[in-house]
């Protein structure tokens, strides 16, 4: 089992390696930051200056290099913008829009996983159809749109929640989070419910087809034949089989979910990674960028990992073939 | 090969003006069809069926893939589902109708009355659950019983069906039993509540050779010690003649032949089982060509008018347009053919 | 007693037509769905509307000498100097929206199929010599595959377009490297399943060139799944590109894409001129949901699993 993880390890850490260099050469190609930072009038002189204090005058395998040994320190650069550790910035950010990703896939996975389980059963009924009809509605709306006509019905229209904003937050172990306030949570619902949106509909799609699937298997047949009652065939059987596939998809499609709350944030104003990166790519933040870039690959490795090992507890049959063979 | 012990003590019943008594068979099936409606039309997989099953009688339906045998086997059971139904006919379990019966009857019938096992056991037993979580919800879904009680009569089906170190398979999971194994605690947990009647779906099919007599074994020693009546479904007659005291044969949705074991194999009057008897490899001398029977069976959107079998059939005549009725030939072996070999077939048949 | 006989088969006393063509099956089988057929139609409305846009438009929004300051932010209904209705209203530049989805359509829809079409080559090509040489060229480029797929689209855009800046052509690679993996896979799926087929074993026995077994043997054959992804992706590509034209990364506002008509009425959202973001949206929608209809229908037809 530890070979397993170590193994593992060492992928991530090389996809990391790998990714780090691709987009910190990918990012020096973006224009001059140092435009944007000074006086346009400025001499040569205070530009130089100003390249130099920010490392810029430096070829790019020296720049790299330097990046690299920091970064090995925990140091992956200052913002240009800001002027504190791009780290520290980014780290910041984070639970905010860990707690958004996590909400809206909690939503997405208590409604999605009864509805696919309907639409499963009784595939034939019309109620099903409007199910999936309307989960490819779902997945074919923008979800920036969505997010605007959110706004307008329940913030401009209803005025019933707000459109902007974190709201307050309570600190519990050191983390500020949004949830446990009342006025947060007024706040959050609104982004939750639009980044659950596409979730949701991939989550009742998938639901539906493995349940589907799984009617129609001999354990089922078996099951019924041997007059077990019909709850526990749908809960102890059907659901059983069905939650491996769903709560790894699920897992894996949390890093999306993180990903994706870049157009969220971008939209409510929420104070988190997503609308920071957008803010950095428009202001040309070159450490904030490959910083982030860095944080997120590193976090979608280990997300992997962890559902890798998930899926070896919930199956059986992969448990005890042994994940280190 | 013996007869079943219980069919002598066939059981009876006073009708109730206190007269002489009615013997009363476990199984009544009468003019059974169950269609599939699909989008290409409707598919009758069991058109028109009728047979009759007494307490501890082993029954063998025999057919090709496409017969019918399989589809009349989850009617028997009530697991017919959309977009199939039984759309004519009558099932009487010991005196009960069974068409039409709500799901929730069925429900109560199936485990303590009816049991099934089917082709494959790695498919029917849930991978996911353990053995002893399949064995006792079976018993859970019929009886109040505290865990303990449940634990211990598992643990005794699995001794009963001859499966080794049976404390420690309880806590297993099936991937980790050979073939054999699985059938083996598939055919316990059908038989936990004690059911009256057992069908059992080409339960030897999945399994190699050496595996299949030991089930077919298995079968017959506790069909001879519950008095239990057995329905095998199957399309190697070979496998149906060593454990069936009756044997009836399927095609195209219909019986076509039924009789006592010894007789079909012996003077097998339809073409069909004549051919099908033939054509099993083991019956032929080596070195001479294999008999097969030419053509295929119709799909079952297109069956012809008149006998199914008829396109395929040396003795067929223009009469055979008209579908033939089932009749008797001597007592108790019927056969539905306008040209019935009424000769007895060549020597050499395996018992 | 051989039941071999030298009588000819008894001819089937009731004849049955023969059967109809696959694809002949496959088209009835679709109209068959009302679902389906609705999506169908309204793709095609789309298309329509975006192929013969200059032509239909009342107004060409990006002839400034059309435009109007006084015809700005008017509400859907209003009267236009020119004399024609403002359907749906007008933006802050005084352009009618109506005209603006209808040209909008037309640049999400060019990109979205240029995209879909080069990476269809792309993917084609790297998943068909994949399944073809095996081995490690095979290993090599899945793993690619599966490092790129394991990335969501929107972030492997965003790293990109943040490298390259705003443009169509970057857009174009943008969208391209997002969805080549897809064909790829797919490719490769159906092509090591054909591969294994007799057919191809006896073309190889003739020496046919190995590019040309796989082109005109190879290919035709792993069409169905290819179709189902190439209009997913086209709908994926098309909401993808108005999210990043959204976000201000994508499109440059030359080619003002419907993504870039709803941003540009974002800022009007809470003063209540909700039409400058709700209409193009609702456009975007329909032509997304359209797409994805057909696709989903196109997917269950052609699922063997499901066909029983």
């Amino acid at each position: 089992m530890t070979e397993f993880i170590v193994r593992r390890l060492l992928q991530a850490a090389l996809v990391v390696a790998v990714m780090s260099l691709l987009v910190f050469t990918g990012v020096y190609a973006i224009g001059d930051p140092v435009e944007l930072l000074i006086n346009p009038e400025a001499d040569q002189a205070t530009r130089d200056m100003v390249a130099s204090q920010l490392g810029l005058d430096q070829p790019l395998w020296r720049q790299y290099t330097l990046f690299v040994a920091n970064a090995l320190q925990g140091d992956l650069g200052r913002s240009f913008v800001f002027n504190i550790p791009a780290i520290e910035l980014i780290l910041q950010r984070m639970p905010a829009t860990l707690e958004l990703a996590a909400l809206a896939t909690l939503i997405a996975l208590v409604l999605g996983v009864p509805l696919g389980l309907y639409a499963g059963m009784r595939p034939y009924s019309p109620v099903s159809h409007t199910i999936m009809t309307g989960s490819i509605l779902g997945f074919s709306l923008p979800t920036f749109w969505v997010g605007l006509l959110l706004i307008l019905v329940f913030a401009v229209w209803l005025g019933w929640l707000p459109a902007f904003g974190r709201g307050k937050t309570a600190s519990v172990f050191g983390v500020e989070w949004s949830v446990l306030t009342l006025d947060g949570l007024r706040h959050i619902v609104l982004p939750a419910a639009n980044l659950a949106l596409f979730k949701l509909a991939l989550i009742i799609r998938l639901t539906q087809a493995g349940a589907r699937e799984a009617a129609l298997q001999d354990y089922v047949r078996f099951a019924r034949a041997r007059g077990i009652a019909p709850s526990r065939v749908l809960f102890v059987h059907i659901l059983r089989n069905l939650m491996i596939p769903i709560v790894t998809v699920a897992g894996i499609e949390f890093g999306g979910v993180v990903a994706f709350a870049v157009v969220t944030e971008s939209i409510f104003n929420w104070p988190g990674m997503g609308k920071l990166i957008i803010d950095s790519i428009n202001l040309l933040d070159r450490p904030v960028i490959v910083a982030y870039l860095v944080v997120i690959v590193f976090f979608f490795v280990l997300i992997n990992l962890l559902v890798d090992l998930l899926y070896t507890l919930l199956d059986p049959r992969v448990r005890l073939s042994g994940g280190s063979r | 090969m013996s007869a079943a012990p219980g069919r002598s003590q066939a059981s009876s019943h006073r009708s109730p003006q206190g007269e002489a008594p009615v013997s009363a068979a476990l199984l009544d099936v009468e003019n059974l069809c169950t269609s599939f409606f699909t989008e290409d039309g409707e598919v009758r997989s069991v058109d028109g069926v009728s047979l009759r099953l007494e307490r501890g009688e082993v029954l063998g339906l025999v057919g090709e893939s496409g017969s019918g045998k399989s589809v009349m086997g989850l009617s028997l059971m009530g697991l017919i589902d959309s977009p199939g139904k039984i759309v004519a006919g009558s099932i009487r379990l010991d005196g009960e109708e069974l068409v039409g019966a709500p799901e929730h009857a069925m429900r109560r019938l199936r485990g303590p009355r009816l049991g099934m096992i089917f082709q494959d056991p790695l498919m029917s037993l849930n991978p996911v659950l353990r053995i002893e979580t399949t064995l006792i919800e079976t018993l859970m879904a019929h009886e109040f019983i505290d865990s303990a009680t449940a634990h211990r009569r598992a643990l005794a089906a699995l001794t009963d069906v001859g499966i080794p170190s049976p404390a420690q398979r309880m806590r297993g999971y099936p991937h980790e039993m050979s073939g054999g194994m699985r059938q083996r605690v598939a055919i316990a947990a059908a038989l936990l509540p004690g059911p009256q009647l057992l069908i059992a779906d080409e339960p030897t099919t999945a399994l190699d050779v050496t595996i299949q007599s030991q089930i077919l074994h298995l079968l017959q020693n506790l069909v001879a010690a519950r008095g239990l009546a057995l329905i095998m479904i199957s399309h190697d007659l070979s496998v149906v003649a060593s454990l069936a005291d009756r044997v009836a044969v399927m095609y195209a949705g219909r019986i076509v032949e039924s009789g006592p074991v010894q007789q079909i194999l012996s003077r097998p009057a339809h073409p069909y089982t004549r051919g099908l008897i033939h054509s099993a490899p083991v019956m032929s001398e080596p070195g001479t060509p294999l008999p097969q029977i030419r053509g295929a069976p119709p799909s079952p959107l297109g069956r012809p008018a008149g006998c199914a079998f008829a396109p395929r059939c040396d003795r067929a005549s223009s009469s055979c347009m008209s579908m033939p009725a089932l009749t008797d030939l001597h007592i108790g072996h019927a056969v539905r053919c306008w040209h019935p070999h009424l000769e007895a077939r060549l020597p050499g048949v395996a018992a | 007693m051989s039941a071999l006989s030298s009588k000819p088969l008894a001819a089937p006393a009731a004849a049955t037509p023969p059967p109809p063509s696959r694809g002949m099956r496959l088209v009835r089988a679709y109209m068959r769905n009302r679902m389906a057929l609705f999506g169908l139609l309204l793709m095609l409305v789309v298309l329509f509307l975006a192929v013969f846009a200059p032509w239909i438009a009342p107004q060409n929004p990006y002839d400034l000498k059309q435009l109007s300051l006084m015809d700005a932010r008017r509400p859907p209904g209003t009267e236009s100097m020119a004399g024609f209705t403002f359907v749906l209203g007008t933006d802050a530049l005084g352009r009618d929206i109506w005209s603006g989805i209808l040209y909008g359509l037309r640049i999400s829809l060019t990109v979205a199929v240029v995209s879909a079409l080069v990476a269809l080559t792309i993917g084609s090509t790297l998943g068909l010599t994949a399944a073809w040489r095996g081995g490690r060229t095979d290993a090599l480029i899945m793993r690619i595959v599966d490092l790129q797929m394991s990335f969501p689209s929107i972030l492997v855009a965003l790293i990109l377009l943040a490298v390259l800046g705003r443009g169509v052509d970057k857009t174009i690679i943008a969208l391209v490297t997002v969805q080549w993996a897809y064909y790829a896979r797919t490719i490769r799926a159906s092509a090591m399943i054909e591969r294994e087929k007799e057919y191809i074993e006896a073309a190889s026995c003739m020496r046919l060139g190995a590019w040309r077994i796989m082109t005109r043997h190879l290919l035709p054959n792993c069409l169905p799944p290819l179709m189902v992804v190439v209009t997913v992706q086209i709908a994926h590509a098309i909401s993808l590109e108005a999210t990043l034209s959204f976000l201000g990364i994508g499109l440059p506002e030359t080619e003002p894409s419907l993504g870039l008509l709803i941003a540009s009425g974002y800022a009007h959202l809470l003063t209540g001129t909700y039409w400058i973001s709700i209409f193009p949206g609702i456009a975007l929608l329909i032509a997304i949901f359209a797409i994805n209809l057909v696709a989903d229908h196109l997917r269950d037809l052609l699922n063997p699993r499901l066909a029983r």
